[in-house]
């Protein structure tokens, strides 16, 4: 997104203290991308997506 | 300055990029599920003022491309490239042909752009993956015109590591490219990361 990248957004809105359980859905596979988003917390998930994985995620956090 | 890589770097490199590429394919597979054939990659290092002469040879004059530059231990421009009526024909699949024709310019761009978007992450991610490097890859620009004015001419003097894959979806009468344009001053650290690589095959 432009001015602000996903694992941004996510580090504003925990400080916000307001978001608790978030997913990373990015189209972007490096591994550094993935242990970054993984070392917050967040479910890291991968473009395209299907319904199984945000299925999967919805469950874990219900 | 010139850049030279081993026929066996030049191979590795080769088949780095059709490792990346496969996993781009799979990703449109998925997107439009259906079948998407792949050609070898291509590995040129030619002047920088030669890819368009290059890119020429390969696609119609006008195209439909959605870049994305490419920063980081090697930097470029990641061009994804379509025929331009081959685009409408991609996006008519992607979105099922639901969409009332009055609606699809719009829904046109973002479709392709997010194609781009993840066809190129998935190569360009697989790449540096493989060779432990980091890169940003910026968003997506979508670009319809010929192919001199989308694939701006660096300097005279440069030269440029161009890699290029053909794709195509037979059952859909839809093919592409994937081309990307390395700015080869950035390209000792690519080097060095092909120099390990073969060594580790080897080893």
């Amino acid at each position: 997104m432009p001015g602000m990248d996903g694992i941004e957004l996510s580090d504003a809105l925990v400080a916000t203290g307001k978001v608790r359980n978030m997913a990373l859905l990015t189209a972007n596979v490096q591994d550094a991308v993935r242990e970054r988003a993984l070392k917050r917390g967040l479910t890291f998930l991968n473009k395209p997506i299907t319904e199984e994985p945000i299925c999967g995620f919805l469950k874990t956090i219900l | 300055m010139t850049f030279e890589l081993t026929p066996l770097e030049q191979d590795a490199l080769t088949e780095i990029f059709n490792l990346g590429i496969g996993r781009a394919a799979s990703a449109l597979n998925k997107m439009v599920e259906d079948e998407v054939i792949l050609r070898v990659p291509e590995v040129v290092i030619i002047p920088h003022h030669r890819a368009t002469e290059y890119i020429q040879n390969h696609v119609d004059d006008k195209i439909t491309a959605i870049r994305q530059r490419v920063e980081g231990d090697f930097s470029g421009n990641a061009i994804l490239l379509f025929p331009k009526s081959n685009s409408l024909q991609l996006v008519r699949t992607l979105l099922k042909d639901q969409v009332p024709l009055d609606s699809l310019t719009e829904l046109e761009q973002e479709a392709l752009l997010e194609v781009g978007n993840v066809m190129l992450n998935a190569c360009f991610g697989t790449v540096t993956n493989l060779l432990q490097l980091n890169i940003t890859i910026s968003l997506p620009e979508l670009e319809q015109g010929k192919v001199n004015d989308i694939v701006k001419l660096g300097s005279k003097d440069a030269w440029a590591l161009m890699l290029q894959v053909h794709f195509s979806l037979p059952n859909k009468d839809i093919e592409g490219f994937v081309s990307f344009i390395a700015d080869v001053i950035s390209m000792q650290h690519l080097k060095s990361s092909l120099v390990r690589f073969v060594n580790q095959i080897g080893s």
